[in-house]
């Protein structure tokens, strides 16, 4: 029962109603319970993976706070990481059939296990230092991590920004609700219409490589680029909205991503969440530990991170590639910016929109490249693409394009057209938001409704980003 | 009580709201259904099969299935060998098997037997539900009944119906009507040649109901005097390898069932990749001549299989 | 010079800027290129300047210029 299912409505409903009815010191259980119910539908193993994390989380944070000897706080810390690590390491490499022995879980399902034990893992270490207290309450807790809107694709949260807001209570708030509504359908039209869509051409190309060469494999893999962003910021429009029906804000994951002028930028405006936890607790470590190696130092922290941001991806040597092209743009950065902006300033350009739209361009080139790896079913695959990019032939494109005949085509491009046109002028976008909001906001509700049933793209997909 | 009357009341234009749309949508795919039964459209060829099973006496073996089926059954071969009438309605795996089934509840007859082979997804997955196949066959019979084997995917899946309304489209053999024979077997692709394949792993989660609805098959078929036999479909070496965990997992659930399997080994029906047509399911004509081979040789190793009560009243072989 | 002058210089120093004035609420998020790789070397700058040493835990709790000025403070009574 994914976000896209039509049951998942039925279920936020009925909990949103129940919610309601249920008086404010027990809403938490209701939630908590709710979660669990949803995480069991998922597969019925998974809710006791999701319960062995809080409890690990749990009572070392607990027991962190109890014990005066360091000795026993420290270990209690490490204790409590690495038997998260190792079993999200258990769940993630044994279900894709690379440890011996491991049988019996392959072919488990395991989403959503990624993004609970980093968040444990960032309250353990929060902590830690000092910068969180443990939380005493178990079922706010086991809430935190358990709430259903993030459970399977995160936002992955702090402690400090949702514990609180779970242990108080929020009086119902009807906009809150309606906007909550609304992003979620909004959320359900990126991944539907726009993702889904997308999907349809990319996996032509993607799946059956061989048969394309030039144009279509360019053509395909910025599609795939459009698709990615749309499916996991739609889902994350879902994830944010839903909560927002029970009065809990979810931190953003995304910032327009491909407006980003560096792959820095970059990482600042893609899963966010993600890209600050690895930075918080990976790379701000290593780097600070190394800070006596100068640029060197930092370089080599950036490859790691971003090694082990394709290692938290998959357990294939494509998502350790991908990881590993962003480590080495971040760490040519850390040589390269310097003298960039004398470059600039040499030129003349500094501040120009010129330059800008040069870096957005020259960015989302180089992301594109890493997104070959990432979509591609394998490193052969990846490597084909690469190799038959050049020359750009165009006559096999036409295939691709009427591949599902020209109605879907032009519906396509009317999508994308009208997307840019709101990214490119801001007064359009504010326009399409007073309608919703206006006098005539459930007719425009209606048509939202019925473009998503109507051109929405439907045959039992997961969310892209769900296999993490 | 401010704030129920709040939520009570958005919740109530919530609901209106999705009657509104939903019922518009239904509309729309009413009006924009294709209700040619002369379509030479590929899904249109079930109708033929239905007249074919409805015009074959008993007894006769009724196979049902997916595509594997259509593509990868010389029937004619089969009926020499077996000496027993023999209907191909294997078709399209969108169809769902829900359907599949239901289409043969009503129509199989006492003395019949029934040879169920689903594709591995069928097995698990939501297309053990109908999709816009059914739906396109709704509107070429006319049967409005038919969207009773859909979930309600099924029934957003077949939005393609509205998108597509009216839009001329160029059908190729094997993807038509016209390319099924008289038994129901899918012929046009004999000889063509055949394309490279792109394999897929089929994804792990498993829903138990598919696999619950065909142990009920099962009961009712004995129940009435139908011989049901379930069998593995055809598939290509590196398909199944590359699926082989999953693979062993729902063929182990399905004999969990104790329904009657005509083999216990789903590698029975491996095939190396070169007999493969244009999908992992799709076999070629050398192919299709090898997987019939197999299948008369293990239905004649098993007579018994071919009998059932009702041959024992009259004494027949 | 007080610790906060002090630590004024090496920011203007260290981001190439003479107009910066730290104040205590100021973060990462304020200063035009504070970001992965100028926070070391203001953290470098700063050591070595009081000759003093951090530690990874007290590095890592750092989320503004009045953390840092407190953790300056700090290890400086430790090291007298």
């Amino acid at each position: 029962m994914t976000f896209s299912s039509p049951y998942f409505w039925l279920f936020l409903i009925s909990t949103l109603a129940l919610h309601h009815l249920t008086p404010e010191r027990w809403r938490w259980l209701l939630l908590l319970g709710a979660s669990y119910l949803f995480y069991w539908w998922q597969a019925p193993y998974l809710p006791l993976v999701l319960a062995a994390i809080t409890a690990i989380s749990y009572l070392c944070g607990i027991g962190m706070l109890n014990t005066d000897s360091g000795f026993r706080r420290g270990s209690l810390f490490w204790g409590g990481v690495s038997s998260c690590i190792l079993l999200l390491a258990l769940l993630k490499y044994g279900s894709a059939g690379l440890l011996p022995g491991t049988s019996a879980l392959q072919t488990m399902v395991t989403i959503g296990v990624s993004y609970y034990t980093f968040q444990a893992l960032s309250y353990l270490i929060d902590i830690r230092l000092g910068l969180l207290p443990p939380e005493q309450h178990l079922g706010y807790y086991a809430l935190s991590l358990a709430f259903f809107p993030k459970l399977l694709q995160g936002p992955i949260e702090r402690g400090n920004d949702l514990l609180p807001q779970l242990r108080t209570g929020k009086p119902f708030d009807y906009l809150a609700v309606r906007s909550g509504l609304l992003l979620v359908a909004w959320g359900l039209f990126q991944k539907v219409v726009i993702a889904d869509r997308l999907g349809m051409y990319v996996d032509t190309v993607y799946n059956n490589l061989h048969a394309y060469q030039g144009l279509p494999l360019l053509v395909a893999t910025y599609g795939y680029a459009g698709q990615i962003y749309f499916d996991f910021a739609g889902y994350t429009s879902m994830a944010i909205g839903s909560a927002r029906l029970f009065g809990i804000n979810l931190t953003a994951n995304f910032n327009q991503p491909y407006l980003a002028t560096s792959i820095a930028d970059f990482w600042r405006r893609w899963h966010i969440s993600f890209s600050r936890w690895i930075l918080d607790y990976i790379f701000k470590p290593l780097q600070l530990g190394w800070r006596d190696w100068g640029a060197t130092g930092t370089a080599l922290a950036l490859l790691i991170t971003f090694v082990v941001s394709g290692l938290w991806h998959g357990a294939s040597w494509n998502f350790v590639i991908w990881g590993m092209l962003h480590g080495i743009y971040m760490a040519c950065s850390v040589w390269y910016r310097p003298w960039q902006k004398k470059l600039h300033n040499w030129l003349g350009v500094s501040k120009k929109p010129l330059l800008k739209l040069w870096q957005i361009g020259i960015t989302f080139q180089l992301v594109c490249l890493a997104w070959v790896f990432f979509r591609a079913n394998s490193l052969d695959d990846a490597l084909y693409v690469l190799q038959h990019l050049w020359p750009l032939q165009t006559e096999p494109l036409q295939g691709l394009l009427m591949i599902k005949g020209d109605r879907e085509l032009y519906i396509t491009t009317l999508l994308l057209g009208g997307l840019m046109t709101t990214v490119l002028f801001p007064s359009l976008k504010h326009g399409i938001h007073t309608l919703f909001t206006g006098r005539w906001r459930w007719a425009a509700y209606y048509l939202l409704v019925l473009i998503i049933l109507v051109c929405g793209i439907f045959h039992q997909g997961a969310f892209l980003y769900g296999r993490f | 009580m401010a704030a129920s009357k709040g939520l009570g009341s958005l919740l109530l234009r919530l609901l209106l709201l999705s009657v509104l749309a939903g019922g518009s949508y239904l509309l729309l795919l009413y009006a924009c259904l294709d209700r040619n039964p002369a379509s030479n459209n590929y899904n249109a060829a079930q109708i033929d099969k239905q007249e074919l099973l409805a015009k074959t006496p008993t007894p006769r073996l009724i196979v049902i299935g997916g595509s594997n089926l259509a593509f990868g059954l010389d029937s004619q071969r089969l009926e020499q060998a077996l000496g027993v009438h023999v209907v191909n309605l294997g078709h399209q795996a969108s169809l769902g098997l829900r359907y599949m089934m239901g289409s043969v509840r009503r129509l199989a007859k006492p003395g019949d037997w029934v040879l169920l082979v689903p594709e591995y997804e069928h097995l698990g997955q939501d297309i053990f539900y109908g999709g816009s196949a059914v739906i396109d066959l709704a509107g070429y019979t006319g049967n409005l009944a038919l969207l009773r084997y859909n979930g309600p995917v099924g029934l957003l899946a077949a939005n393609t119906a509205i998108r597509y309304y009216q839009q001329p489209f160029t059908y190729y053999p094997p993807y038509t009507r016209d390319s099924f024979n008289r038994y129901g077997d899918n012929i046009a692709h004999l000889g063509l040649p055949p394309s490279r394949i792109a394999s897929y792993t089929i994804s792990p989660a498993v829903n138990p109901a598919p696999i619950r609805a065909i142990k009920a098959f099962s009961n009712e078929c004995s129940r009435r005097g139908i011989r049901l036999l379930i069998s593995y479909p055809a598939t290509m070496r590196s398909f199944y390898e590359s699926n082989r965990t999953i693979i062993a997992k729902l063929s182990g659930n399905l004999q969990n069932t104790g329904v009657t399997m005509l083999d216990s080994n789903p590698e029975s029906f491996v095939f190396d990749d070169r007999y493969f047509f244009d999908t992992v399911y799709h076999l070629t004509a050398e192919g299709r001549a090898l997987r019939t081979e197999r299948l008369t040789r293990l239905l004649q190793q098993r007579p018994e299989l071919l009998q059932t009560d009702e041959h024992r009243k009259v004494g027949a072989p | 010079m007080t610790h906060r002058d002090q630590l004024n210089t090496i920011f203007q120093m260290v981001f190439d800027d003479d107009s910066i004035q730290i104040h205590e609420a100021m973060t990462a998020n304020d200063v035009d290129g504070w970001d992965s790789l100028s926070h070391v070397n203001l953290i470098c700058a700063v050591e070595h300047h009081f000759n003093i040493r951090f530690n990874q835990p007290e590095l890592l709790v750092l989320r503004n210029v009045g953390d840092l000025l407190h953790a300056i403070g700090t290890k400086l009574e430790q090291v007298a």
